[in-house]
């Protein structure tokens, strides 16, 4: 017995400028996520093993 | 070293766990052609219009990005984007319609009560598909969006219950109603 939900199902061809938007939108967000990694925890990180580095120096 | 493989020939699990470890966007970029033309014509079936489907798509691509280390690979990779794709796709049309459907719920649970046989595959196959596609419109998008995951994406009880996080009886329950809704509104159309 044919299956009527298969024949529901729509075959529009995808507008191909939508490609270009959402691959720049997914390009933002990864620059967005990658300056936070940078500024939130690269640099903290770079700075206490620097501090801690002088430290042991000192002692 | 390990020899270059083709991107192209990467199955969609390796391609997806190569992605949650590098974020390459041109990886993603192979993802979504593989698969924009499905979730786009999924989406088609919620959508008013062509261009309300195409933001969805958009902003299922984009949540995708974001939340595509939430894959564990418990199921095949296109399972998961379905149900990924639908839960959007229901939360959309919910948004704005919650209160209207809480009545139509309401009136539909006193009415239930009177079907007592189970609905068999069969007869679901019978209806019209014209028909079906209004009643799909009309019907609460939950239950749209279960009876789209097994008749129409051929999903197994098995795979049901992965998708939607749900025990083995849950998922036959929730068939079972929506079914009944379905061929509810159907004899009343």
């Amino acid at each position: 017995m044919e299956n009527p939900f298969k024949k529901i199902l729509h075959q529009e061809e995808l507008p191909k400028k939508l490609k270009g938007k959402i691959m720049s939108d997914i390009s933002f967000i990864k620059l967005t996520i990658d300056v936070a990694d940078l500024l939130v925890i690269k640099y903290p990180e770079t700075i206490e093993n620097f501090l801690r580095l002088k430290e042991d120096k000192n002692k | 070293m390990k020899p270059p493989v083709k991107i192209g020939q990467l199955s969609d699990e390796e391609l997806v766990s190569e992605i949650i470890k590098t974020k390459d966007s041109t990886l993603f970029a192979v993802l979504y052609d593989r698969y924009a033309p499905l979730v786009y014509n999924k989406c088609l079936g919620f959508a008013k219009s062509k261009v309300q489907a195409e933001d969805l798509t958009h902003d299922i691509f984009i949540k995708l990005y974001v939340k595509l280390n939430s894959f564990k690979g418990n199921s095949k990779f296109s399972t998961w984007l379905y149900s990924f794709t639908y839960n959007f796709c229901v939360n959309f049309v919910q948004r704005d319609s919650y209160k209207k459907r809480e009545e139509v719920n309401e009136s539909a649970i006193n009415k239930r009560a009177s079907i007592v046989d189970e609905i068999s595959d069969n007869d679901i196959f019978q209806l019209k598909s014209e028909k079906l596609k209004k009643v799909l419109s009309i019907i609460d998008p939950n239950d749209k969006m279960i009876l789209l995951l097994k008749y129409q994406d051929d999903l197994s009880i098995r795979e049901l219950q992965v998708a939607l996080g749900i025990g083995e009886s849950a998922v036959k329950m929730r068939l079972k109603r929506a079914k009944e809704k379905v061929v509810e509104a159907y004899n009343k159309l």
